[in-house]
């Protein structure tokens, strides 16, 4: 075994909310309003039976092959040379996602907070704790997840409840205008970020403690994590409008801008931007971890420590050389990178079970054959 | 040149720090990957700290899902 760490259920119940949180507290309304316009709501309700299924595909193709991580359980399911191939797809993915999670940060904080801070620096420093964070293994990492997540959950629930003097229901109005091929679209969105983009969980299960109900749990936690987002992207709608919600990337730290309590309680946004750099951040480290376990997996090592920090100076480089500007990434991420997130969350891992199956039923009849005979 | 200089001189420190280990026990596998992943993260470094403008891997997943997007009739627009 590469990790020696083990994590409860609990752990990584709330490394997965963390995950699902991650950068898309702040990028997703405008994501889904962009598709779907004031009806965002609507198809964001209508993603969840798919998104459950997703994640529900997903631990199902953990069954196939328990107490191996994603990467040697491609291995074990679609043979050396594929499993190979599969692997360094996943490894790709995982290395490009964290290193969009760090750009995603540095723009962030370029554009809104820090507008004199060049980019590259603060690429350094988050870099810097991921390295870090990755050092003192997975244990470690989830024990910190367990410490920042009611503050964080806290201060997303603060937020909703400070905005809501100022809903106005009639932005939703009227309903079902945008069409059915936009809702679907955003339908498709909600599935894709939020739900697909768990899939390092599959990373981590292997050394989580094995509970009764430990699937049920994880399917009620990314319902949670998800409604959660729809909060979000409702009240974002029913405060900011349709338009400016679609026009604002980030559109909930514009709407954390708004709140203003009797003159009194006002300017909370760096607060609510330090808690989108603490979600993110998990989202980021988890996504590098799986990135250089995974690496040790697919290469056979016997230690991934060795190479953590190489390995963090290539997210630093990717994180930069991946887009010009933020437009850029941008169009992709609302474009291709749906289908991306779909390929490797859901498609490759209906494959797999396809491949069991089948190889379940074939080996299934030799030995009916055989007993025959 | 200074990032030259600068990315050089830590990606040095960071193979002192692993590599002498590594070459003593004779690990070969370990010291092809850490390599290849030291020099690429390197030269990805150096890159990124000059701004040089350099193809994106993103385009690859435009490549890729391009066709797909087309054949769902445009679902992104």
């Amino acid at each position: 075994m590469l990790e020696p760490g083990r994590i409860s259920v609990r752990q990584l119940i709330v490394v997965m909310l963390l995950i699902q949180i991650g950068d898309m507290i702040l990028v997703y309304p405008s994501l889904i309003a962009g598709a779907a316009q004031q009806d965002a709501w609507l198809a964001s309700l209508i993603g969840i039976p798919f998104g459950l299924f997703t994640v529900w595909i997903m631990l199902q193709l953990y069954k196939q092959a328990p107490g191996l991580t994603l990467i040697e359980g491609l291995g074990k399911i679609f043979g050396k040379w594929m499993g190979a191939i599969l692997g360094l797809w996943y490894l790709f993915y995982f290395m490009v996602m964290a290193a969009i999670i760090v750009r995603e940060a540095g723009d962030f904080l370029t554009t809104q907070i820090l507008p004199e801070t060049p980019i590259r620096v603060i690429h350094l420093i988050l870099v810097v704790v991921l390295v870090w964070g990755i050092k003192y293994g997975l244990e470690s990492l989830s024990r910190t997840g367990e410490l920042l997540i009611p503050i964080v959950v806290m201060f997303i629930a603060f937020q909703v409840i400070c905005l809501l003097p100022q809903i106005e229901v009639a932005r939703l109005e009227p309903v079902f205008a945008s069409g059915a091929k936009n809702i679907a679209a955003g339908a498709t969105l909600a599935v894709a970020y939020p739900f697909g983009e768990l899939l390092p969980v599959l990373m981590l299960i292997p050394y989580a403690l094995n509970r009764p109900h430990r699937t049920r749990d994880l399917l009620v936690t990314a319902l949670i994590g998800f409604l959660m987002l729809t909060m979000i992207v409702t009240v974002a709608l029913m405060v900011l409008g349709p338009f400016f919600t679609q026009h604002n990337i980030y559109a909930s730290f514009i709407l954390s801008q708004r709140i203003s309590i009797g003159n009194f309680l006002e300017r909370i946004e760096s607060v609510m931007a330090t808690i989108w750099i603490i979600s993110t951040y998990f989202k980021a480290v988890i996504y590098f971890y799986c990135f250089v376990l995974g690496s040790a997996q697919l290469f056979a090592l016997r230690s991934y420590r060795p190479i953590i920090m190489p390995s963090g100076m290539i997210i630093f480089g990717m994180a930069i050389i991946l887009a010009p500007t933020l437009t850029y990434y941008q169009a992709i991420v609302s474009k291709y990178w749906v289908y991306w997130d779909l390929t490797c969350a859901l498609v490759i891992p209906l494959c797999g079970l396809l491949v069991c199956y089948v190889r379940k039923r074939w080996s299934g009849q030799k030995l009916g054959e055989n007993t025959y005979n | 040149m200074t990032t030259y200089i600068a990315v050089g001189v830590i990606a040095v420190i960071i193979a002192a720090i692993y590599l002498p280990e590594q070459i003593r026990l004779r690990r070969m596998k370990e010291i092809m990957v850490f390599s290849l992943y030291l020099l690429s993260g390197s030269a990805m470094s150096v890159i990124a700290i000059d701004l040089e403008s350099v193809p994106s891997p993103l385009e690859f997943i435009v490549w890729i899902y391009e066709p797909v997007n087309q054949m769902l009739g445009g679902l992104f627009k």
